[in-house]
């Protein structure tokens, strides 16, 4: 009788093959101890934590820590269930107040992770005679969103508004609404979307609404923080906000935000709210607290773009190929995946903690060595990053010629 | 007029996905309606959404992710191409 594992034969022998002889396994990194938002032990090393995605260093804020013991005490460790079943706490309501507050928008509802947040408002805003119009490279929650719902499921070129504006053209004359969906800052190379011309296109048409999970750029990008809209000055356009507070707001749990009047509508509609427990009070708390962090966080945001720009600047000047612009994303592309591991190690060994991205969840099925920058990162930190990254090269002698300096794909 | 061929029909669908198909057919296998991607030609999730995005671009359509998984063969894609051409160009 076949064993019900047997279906997982390819991956356990593309597992196997990566993993190989032992040494680091890329997919089991434990961190036996967190030192601080930059250092952990990591089998018996000290080791730089340059893919955290922990971009203002906010998991051990004084203010968002005492905010969290505080609930814990008050409220206690869980609410054992979900909202709509349970029962709703203050906290909850209070942090979707500040949520409106933080984005100027009119309605906000909490998810328990962005994932869930994405399953949500995807598989509910748009039915059976709807479109969904969406980047190619979007994030696994949005495939996994959208396919959980009933829409056609059209996909645009990464980051093209003409791939997009024919798409819709062709649309034009079919009845239902078409929702176009993308990222604020793409998470595998750190670039971002083109806002300003899918805001021109999407005016172009009738009934064509615009969906931007901004996972990666709030609290990166805009004066106070609200990601690419902000900065763009296209908040107006966006009609639905989608975020996640697991990276710089620095704990866990997702949301969507929006001026639909009917918004709250999707709390009685969306299965991954209503059949999931609710966020517990302790991470509420500190979500709420971190959000007035990221808010006045001006100074953190210029020191990530600091250590952004180091990174960047030196790794380049190394030869490295790059996957973007500058970012706090910073990602480094390996010839293929054999050299992608083998370098993934020798940085692991030297004390240095970056993602191993490989195909089919990146773009062009590149195999990255993907850095993720932390304000807290000083510049030494960041100097230390670059010498590993050069060493690591030359032991397995993968670098272009160090003068030769070879500029960003894309 | 339309840069797509799709008004005269399922030949110029069926010539499309062929000559589209041809650069990722990396087996000895000729291409017929029966001829299955994933058993036949190997494809994987991946090259599948690779070999759509070339004939979308080849087609001037969208094909939407919602009806591959109801396509197994060659001959089946030709027929929901001729349809998705009729539909945006028609
Ligand atoms: C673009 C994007 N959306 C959503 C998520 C999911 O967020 P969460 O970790 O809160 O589930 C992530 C990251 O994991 C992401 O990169």
């Amino acid at each position: 009788m076949a064993d019900l594992f047997d279906r997982f034969e390819s991956l356990r022998a593309r597992r196997d093959a990566l993993v190989g002889d032992g040494g680091h396994d890329p997919f089991q990194v434990q961190m036996d101890e967190v030192l601080s938002q930059t250092e952990a032990m990591i089998n018996g090393r000290k080791t730089i934590l340059a893919g955290t995605n922990n971009y203002l260093g906010l998991t051990f804020a004084p203010e968002a820590l005492q905010a969290a013991h505080d609930a814990l005490e008050a409220a206690g460790t869980g609410t054992t269930g979900s909202r709509v079943a349970n029962g709703t706490y203050a906290g909850h309501k209070a942090l979707e107040n500040r949520l409106c507050s933080f984005f100027e928008k009119e309605q906000a509802i909490v998810f328990s992770t962005g994932y869930l947040a994405n399953l949500s408002v995807l598989s509910t805003l748009v039915g059976s005679d709807d479109y969904i119009l969406m980047d190619a490279d979007c994030h696994a929650s949005i495939y996994d969103g959208v396919r959980m719902g009933d829409a056609q499921i059209i996909r645009f070129k990464h980051n093209d508004a003409a791939d997009l504006d024919k798409r819709l053209a062709r649309l034009a004359k079919k009845p239902g609404n078409k929702l176009i969906v993308i990222e604020g800052v793409y998470s595998m190379l750190g670039d971002k979307a083109p806002l300003s011309d899918i805001v021109e296109v999407k005016n172009k048409y009738d009934d064509v609404y615009l969906l931007s999970d901004e996972a990666h750029s709030v609290g990166v990008l805009g004066r106070y923080g609200r990601g690419l809209p902000e900065e763009t000055n296209l908040e107006d356009d966006v009609d639905f906000i989608v975020g996640t507070f697991s990276k710089s707001v620095g704990t866990v749990g997702g949301f969507c935000v929006s001026n639909h009047p009917q918004f709250d509508l999707l709390r009685l509609a969306c299965r991954p709210y209503i059949f999931t427990a609710s966020l517990p009070p302790s991470v509420v708390a500190s979500a709420r607290v971190s959000l007035d962090l990221v808010e006045k966080g001006g100074a953190l945001r210029k020191r990530l773009m600091r250590n952004a720009e180091r990174l960047h600047s030196g790794l380049s000047a190394l030869g490295f190929t790059l996957g973007g612009d500058v970012s706090p994303v910073v990602a480094v592309v390996a010839s293929d995946v054999e050299v992608g591991v083998a370098f993934w190690r020798g940085l692991m060994d030297a004390g240095i903690y970056v993602n191993l991205a490989l195909p089919p969840a990146t773009p062009h099925n590149y195999t990255l060595l993907r850095c993720s920058l932390c304000a807290a990162h000083t510049s030494a930190q960041v100097d230390r990053i670059v010498e590993i990254f050069a060493e690591v090269a030359a032991d397995l002698d993968v670098l272009p010629p160090i003068s030769k300096k070879k500029t960003a794909l894309a | 007029m339309s840069a797509a061929p799709g008004s005269s029909g399922s030949s110029d669908a069926r010539a499309a996905v062929l000559e589209v198909l041809g650069p990722f057919n990396k087996t000895a296998v000729t291409l017929e309606d029966g001829t299955r991607f994933t058993e036949d030609l190997n494809f994987d999730s991946l090259l599948v959404m690779e070999f759509i995005a070339a004939l979308e671009d080849r087609l001037d359509i969208s094909v939407p992710l919602n009806v591959l998984p109801d396509i197994e063969t060659v001959g089946q894609l030709v027929v929901a191409a001729q349809e998705i051409v009729r539909e945006e160009h028609g």
